[in-house]
């Protein structure tokens, strides 16, 4: 038992001092600095939050523009962050069978709690995200923001606009009705139209030769884990090069402060005064930059807000649509693909190769190659800056004739593909 | 470190080489091209010969789902003539499916005509066995996880060595016709119907039960017995309940073996 | 572990062997695995109905009929004594054509089709294929929908 020591009431007593303080101490074991109320402590969150270190210490004023970016990019990481969240919830009650998946849907509708409500939640942030998606690349193309030395980020860009059109898809296909159903089925026949191995990736894709079972849990499987997956990867990829490229573009500085990579300090941070390239701290003088803590956060949490309202709004008004069962036996007429596809596939039904295959390879194959064919560097920072006339008219071009294709395919098309008038 | 990361390295290759080699050159394959050099060399015509030669290897299945379940039989694959009335003298695996008037099967304008085609009942419904097995262990049910090893072929290790000899049979198949064949005194199903009248004769129905038979409950139900269990936890029931069941009420001397080996 | 400064770290020859060794090793197994990859998602078997499959006695299609097997998505045509298998799936997007009086037509986007399935209208882009039809060892005729034949061949009986 216990040997009676001098020390014997020094020790409960130091118990309970330490009970006492358990409450603080653990606070400033997790959050190891204060709530920044001096310059220095706004620059450190940068370094010392987990979280917030994806913000540089500062950023210029021109990123904080509303009217610069449109936040676009952060409305469609937001959207993203929804549609995971909405997503895991949903697959709690969802079972990707053929057999179930349609009561699933039907029971996410009627039984589960908030399930109409997530669902809504999940679809109109899906369409919210690939439409924001488009429109991110339109801001980032027509203020020349692909130039060097954005040329990779903007390659990383479209792969993601890829990435982010085929997790719609595959997502689409899930709640195994008709309009999921036929939608698909129109859709991956597009694949089938490809020179040589069109059939053998279209079997493969579905995991048969028809869309069925097999190509319901493949696209699952895409769905919920690989293509997640790889999106997060990408946007890892995308916001590292945005840090390492020099930040969000702007309107060039004067002259001078495009000289060498010099520090602008006398004093080194570490490797900062090693590093070549475009520094973040060029053009970002005191008087052009502010600290991401708490404006930049400040913003983001704004455009977070805003878009999260926004979905919830529209969710609670509208609700994501739910047609009949799945039946092989009746395609509708007409069997349209989603209307991101549509444009596609009013394209297809003039050539099938051109309209599938051809034009959309072209195009993509375009955008990937545009920051390595347009090399002149005016124009950056600016909206419809005159020195880029050309590139912003012929992209403008090409956006408009696929809006209005998808326009054509989705209110001017109707049985047999025929022309209907909407009104 | 160069040295154990050169070795482990060639270490790794070999294995992946192995691993994807297992993948390829499959024993139904070699029964498959036995078959088609085999059917080559009975062909009548040219286009026959050369739709054989054009012929690969492939899994063959049959997806049934008469039968309140899905049963994917591919048995088939090795069994590719089981549907050729050309191998009925051949040697299994590449042997016809026997033809006989007892399953319903008519001889008509000098060929046989199968009742029970195999593109409607599949194999397993009749035969057991583990339908989507590809190697003969696991689709003869030889595996003792499988519960329905092939009826009255194939007995599993874990069964007692002095019942096995008992346990084959073809008759041992009557319990399967009788899954639709439910009529007393079916002409296809002898053994059945002389084992309806034996559950009444040996007074089995004065314990226990049987849906539509019996209402005794002294015993276990047996109902759908046969389906419930393997062939040699049945026999033994009959045979020596009291290895089961010590305070069994069943008699141990209920059925002599002699009376069953005669049955 | 081999720390790297001792006298052998002079020995370049016997490094780079070392090096390239391993990398055959490593870089074999990254092909191989990249190749066992595509191999795994190709399906060896499919839940979908056999592509060669029975339809039945000569004698279940008498002359002069086009019986429609929807499930199967073929159509199955008789003359006299010669049989043809013309598939219903639309060339154009996959939907099941229907029989009309003039052929084939398809709901989805309004192609056309004649009696042998060539194209007479809308938007598909080839005509329906003819499955080979042969007579098995059981006396049945099976239809092989992974062979294709010149439209036109038809199977006597």
């Amino acid at each position: 038992m216990s040997i009676q020591t001098p020390e014997k009431s020094a020790a409960p007593a130091g118990v309970w001092s330490a009970l006492k303080e358990l409450p603080s101490n653990v606070w400033s074991s997790v959050f190891r600095n204060p709530v920044p109320s001096t310059d220095l402590e706004r620059a450190s969150t940068s370094f010392t939050n987990f979280f917030l270190h994806i913000h540089p210490v500062k950023v210029n004023r021109n990123t904080l523009r509303p009217g610069y970016t449109l936040g676009l990019g952060l409305i469609s990481l937001f959207l993203f962050f929804i549609l995971v969240a909405t997503g895991i919830l949903l697959m709690f009650y969802y079972v990707p069978s053929t057999n179930q998946a349609y009561d699933r849907m039907l029971d996410l509708r009627g039984t589960v709690a908030f399930g109409i409500f997530l669902r809504n939640m999940h679809r109109w942030s899906a369409h919210g995200m690939v439409a924001m998606v488009f429109l991110h690349m339109c801001r980032v193309f027509l203020t020349g923001s692909y130039k060097k030395p954005r040329e990779f980020n903007w390659v990383i860009g479209v792969l993601l606009l890829l990435v982010t059109l085929f997790l719609s898809f595959t997502g689409y296909l899930l709640p195994w009705d008709q309009l999921a159903f036929w939608a698909i089925t129109v859709g991956t026949s597009i694949a089938g139209y490809a020179p040589l191995i069109g059939k053998q990736m279209q079997f493969v894709l579905l995991g048969d030769t028809t869309v069925g079972q097999e190509a319901l849990l493949r696209f699952y499987v895409l769905h919920v884990a690989v293509l997640p997956a790889v999106l997060v990867t990408l946007v890892g990829v995308h916001f590292w090069r945005i840090r390492k490229d020099g930040g969000l573009s702007r309107p060039e500085e004067a002259p001078k402060l495009k000289a060498a990579p010099v520090v602008v300090k006398t004093r080194i941070y570490g490797l900062q005064g090693f590093v070549r390239g475009p520094f973040t701290k060029v053009g970002n003088t005191p008087e052009d930059s502010v600290f991401s803590w708490p404006n930049l956060l400040m913003a983001e949490l704004f455009v977070f807000v805003l878009t999260v309202s926004l979905i919830l709004v529209v969710s609670l008004m509208f609700n994501a649509p739910l047609e009949q069962p799945v039946n092989v036996m009746h395609p509708p007429n007409p069997a349209k693909a989603p209307w991101y596809f549509l444009g596609l596939q009013e394209m297809v039904s003039y050539s099938a190769f051109w309209g599938g295959i051809g034009i959309p390879g072209i195009m993509v194959a375009l955008l990937l190659v545009v920051p390595y064919i347009d090399r002149g560097t005016q124009g950056v920072g600016r909206w419809f800056a005159r020195e880029r006339l050309l590139a912003n008219t012929l992209f403008l071009t090409l956006v408009t004739l696929n809006i209005i294709f998808i326009i054509i395919g989705t209110f001017f098309r109707g049985p047999n593909w025929s022309f209907v008038s909407p009104f | 470190m160069r040295l154990p990361l050169a070795i482990a390295s060639f270490v790794v290759l070999i294995v992946h080489g192995v691993v994807f080699y297992e993948q390829f050159f499959h024993r139904w394959e070699r029964h498959q091209t036995a078959y088609f050099e085999q059917a080559r060399s009975m062909a009548q015509n040219p286009a026959e010969k050369a739709a054989l030669e054009a012929r690969s290897p492939q899994i063959e299945q049959v997806i049934v789902t008469n039968f309140g379940d899905t049963r994917v039989d591919r048995c088939t694959t090795c069994h590719l003539a089981a549907d050729d009335p050309r191998f009925a003298n051949m040697g299994s695996p590449l042997k016809t499916h026997s033809y006989s008037a007892a399953m319903g099967d008519v001889f008509r304008n000098g060929h046989w005509e199968r009742r029970h085609k195999f593109s409607d009942f599949g194999c397993t419904v009749c035969h057991d066995g583990q339908g989507r097995g590809l190697d003969n262990f696991h689709s003869h049910g030889e595996d003792e996880f499988w519960p329905d090893p092939l009826l009255g072929y194939v007995t599993q290790t874990t069964w007692r060595k002095d019942f096995a000899p008992h346990l084959k049979g073809e008759e041992y198949m009557e319990a399967n016709c009788a899954q639709c064949h439910t009529q007393e005194d079916f002409a296809g199903t002898p053994t059945v119907n002389r084992g309806r009248k034996l559950f009444y004769a040996m007074n089995c129905y004065g314990c226990h039960k049987i849906d539509g038979m019996s209402e005794g409950t002294l015993g276990p139900d047996l109902t759908e017995a046969g389906k419930r269990f393997k062939v040699d936890y049945l026999w033994e029931s009959v045979v020596e309940p009291r290895a089961i069941w010590r305070p069994a009420s069943c008699p141990s001397s209920i059925c002599p073996r002699r009376m069953c080996a005669r049955w | 572990m081999a720390v790297a400064g001792k006298k052998e770290d002079n020995n370049l020859p016997r490094r780079r062997m070392l090096a390239w060794l391993s990398s055959v090793g490593l870089f074999g197994s990254a092909v191989l695995a990249a190749v066992s990859d595509l191999v795994f998602f190709k399906p060896r078997v499919t839940y979908s109905p056999s592509a060669r499959f029975s339809i039945g006695k000569p004698d279940d299609f008498p002359p002069g009929t086009r019986i429609s097997r929807d499930v199967d998505r073929v159509c199955i045509v008789r003359e006299g004594n010669r049989l043809a298998a013309i598939s219903t799936t639309c060339t154009h997007l996959g939907c099941i054509v229907s029989i009309a009086d003039t052929g084939f037509s398809c709901p989805c986007h309004g192609s056309r089709y004649d009696q042998d399935g060539t194209v007479t209208g809308g938007p598909a882009p080839k005509p329906l294929p003819w499955f080979k039809v042969t007579l098995a060892p059981n006396g049945e005729i099976e239809v092989d929908k992974n062979t294709t034949i010149e439209p036109g061949t038809y199977f006597t009986v």
